[in-house]
């Protein structure tokens, strides 16, 4: 962590459009330079042990594996590897898990390049970094519970736009259950139908886009 | 079968007790006549008062408890003379069905009688047409009494059935067109018993089953109408979902990624240059895109935020479509807002949305009105400006030549809403969107023991609400 030596960072995203953006407002930084990228999962963990950066950027839908999982795979191997989750949506859920599984920070795409490039200094200092507004999302629903592994199984199923008999048969579940889980769902989430569900469950990061 | 007839020495079926009441209103009658013939000449002359002391008073109110008073009175009359009268009597207790005469079919007949004198017999008759015929055979005329005072045999079919209780000296017609009475001590008629599809309660089962039946068919057609519903509205979240992921993976990446290297190129500008201004407003406008994006992407609907927040969903119009000051927009909420349900929600403010952006666009007025009037009926939706109006041609026209006004009657009508255009050339435009209570509106008592009741119900009046709107298009 030397004070003239550049940044060195890594972006992971799997949008090739959006790595080149995110290269160019790194590159744009003098004390930033882009080391490596990956559009993958598999591809993020080699590189990071290629070229071990200082701060990686990851975004948290990856093709293969999630970027929190792939988080986690990096951590276990690094565990003083600093990782920013850089996504679109602020989701209480995939905030709280992000952090919980190590991440420094987490920053939305479209915010402006200046913070971008702000929490990446913040985070190479050390520190952990969360805009206000994540803050403020995480903390609204901070009491709320928690859907079950299955229940999230079933909200992606009902996303997908499966029947309820559907859901059954690919979760090799009865569908009387899966009624039940939905109603779980609704209860939980405050939902009144299953397009709101699978709404609030995409605002808050439960399901992933 | 169970019931028993009874006479009273004179012919009697089972109508007896309608026969005593007529008895008692004739008698009551008679009594009236009496009393008018002897009033009309004295007036209040005390000697009518030996009927009672109705006579008496001269006013109308006396002359109503007079005859009601008649009337018990003949009632009871008619009653005692039944009492009086009471000689022998017969009764059935088993009646064959009635059907046309038919000499090879015998059927069982049974009954009672009452206070018979020893040796007396009974003669049976069955009614065939206008004629009734001895029973059972011409040559076995007659019927013993058995001890225990019941009787019993076989008979013919008719229509109806008599049983006359004669002296051992009787001689009983073979047929004959009228009952004997000379020698006879009791008659009885009895209508044959009905077949059972004849019977009352046949009738009502069956009234009973066709009713049922129809509200099967009815709730299986309901069942079959909103799996098919359900099912469009799955795939149709299906699709919404892969829109979303296309569209989040391809233009919003894209359009971020953009705007960052926009960024960046702005950022190396020197600081005088004059496209400065220009590209500053490029990127509030991508920022703009990529914040409705997500909006659009995130909610799966453009009103996410809850569907009692319309009054808000409707002020985030201004800054969603870029509306400058010039234009007044204010949103009036009318009555107590209630949560609607969600896809009303949804329809309503896209629909709403696109009539500000009409408005603004092409009324060149400046001011935009939103009305949400709730009502425990409906919800009403009015946008109203006050422009130049549509032109009547395009009115007219309507659905093919104006895709939004058609666009916003189609989903209005699906979901089975009013939806009204009226304008005037300098009047301006108003929209109204009129959504009936029960489709528009949450129903907080879905829980309840009647909740099915009122589902259906409204499920059938949506169901027709949609089904009128299609006529209507078509």
């Amino acid at each position: 962590m030397s004070g003239s030596e550049p940044i060195r960072i890594f972006s992971v995203d799997d949008h090739p459009l959006l790595r080149e953006g995110v290269a160019a407002i790194i590159n744009s930084q003098p004390d930033m330079v882009m080391v490596a990228q990956a559009a993958d999962a598999h591809g993020a963990i080699e590189q990071f042990r290629k070229y071990q950066p200082d701060v990686t950027l990851m975004d948290l839908r990856l093709p293969d594996m999630s970027g929190i999982e792939t988080m986690i795979a990096i951590r276990t191997e690094f565990s003083d590897a600093r990782i920013i989750m850089l996504t679109t949506f602020e989701g209480d859920v995939e905030i709280k898990r992000a952090l919980e599984a190590g991440a420094r920070g987490y920053i939305l795409k479209s915010m402006p390049p200046k913070e971008l490039v702000e929490v990446i200094r913040e985070v190479h200092a050390g520190k952990k970094r969360i805009p206000p507004q994540l803050a403020a999302q995480l903390a609204e629903h901070m009491s709320d519970e928690a859907l079950t592994e299955r229940e999230v199984e079933v909200l992606g199923q009902i996303a997908g736009g499966n029947r309820n008999r559907d859901i059954a048969e690919r979760l090799f579940i009865s569908e009387e259950t899966v009624k039940v889980h939905i109603k779980h769902i609704m209860e939980k989430l405050g939902a009144s139908d299953r397009t709101q569900a699978v709404a609030i469950g995409i605002r808050r990061g439960i399901i992933q886009l | 079968m169970g019931w028993a007839h009874r006479s009273f020495g004179v012919v009697t079926d089972r109508r007896g007790n309608a026969r005593a009441i007529r008895t008692g209103v004739i008698l009551a009658l008679r009594g009236c006549y009496w009393m008018m013939s002897k009033r009309s000449p004295v007036g209040n002359d005390s000697r009518c008062a030996g009927k009672g002391r109705a006579g008496a008073g001269a006013g109308p109110g006396t002359f109503a408890v007079f005859l009601i008073s008649v009337i018990l009175l003949g009632g009871c009359q008619a009653a005692n003379e039944g009492l009086t009268q009471a000689g022998p009597t017969i009764e059935f207790t088993t009646v064959p069905a009635a059907g046309a005469g038919n000499p090879e079919k015998l059927s069982s007949i049974r009954g009672r009688v009452i206070a018979a004198q020893p040796g007396q017999q009974i003669v049976l008759y069955a009614r065939g047409g206008t004629t009734w015929w001895v029973q059972p055979f011409a040559n076995q005329p007659f019927t013993k009494i058995q001890a225990d005072a019941t009787w019993g045999n076989s008979t013919h079919p008719g229509a109806q059935y008599a049983a006359l209780l004669v002296g051992p000296a009787f001689r009983p017609p073979l047929t004959t067109e009228v009952l004997p009475t000379e020698g006879v001590f009791a008659t009885a008629i009895t209508q044959g018993e009905l077949p059972f599809w004849r019977k009352w309660w046949f009738a009502l089962a069956c009234v009973i089953g066709g009713v049922l039946t129809v509200f099967g068919f009815y709730r299986l057609r309901l069942y079959q109408l909103t799996q098919k519903m359900n099912l469009r509205f799955e795939e149709r979240l299906g699709e919404r979902m892969r829109v979303a992921q296309e569209l989040h993976d391809t233009l919003l990446q894209g359009v971020i990624s953009a705007s960052m290297q926009l960024h960046v190129a702005v950022e190396q500008l020197p600081a005088d240059s004059p496209a400065h201004p220009a590209l500053g407003r490029i990127l509030q406008l991508m920022g703009q895109v990529i914040e409705e994006g997500r909006n659009t992407l995130r909610g799966l609907r453009s009103s996410g935020d809850g569907a009692d927040d319309m009054e808000h969903t409707f002020l985030r119009i201004r800054e969603e479509v870029g509306m400058d000051d010039r234009t007044a927009f204010r949103v009036v909420v009318e009555g107590s807002p209630l949560p609607l349900k969600g896809f009303v929600s949804d329809e309503v403010h896209s629909i709403g949305r696109e009539a500000v952006v009409n408005a603004l666009r092409h009324s060149g007025g400046s001011s935009i009105e939103v009305g949400l009037e709730y009502a425990a009926n409906q919800m009403r939706v009015l946008i109203r400006d006050n422009g130049c109006g549509i032109d009547p041609k395009v009115l007219r026209a309507g659905r093919d030549g104006h895709f939004g006004l058609s666009g916003m009657r189609e989903r209005a009508e699906k979901m089975g809403a009013k939806f009204r255009v009226l304008s005037g050339a300098s009047a301006g435009t108003e929209i109204e969107l009129a959504i009936p209570g029960h489709i528009a509106f949450e129903s907080p008592s879905s829980n309840g023991r009647w909740a099915w009741l009122s589902k259906l119900y409204r499920q059938d009046t949506g169901e027709r609400a949609r089904k009128t709107g299609n006529v209507r298009r078509k």
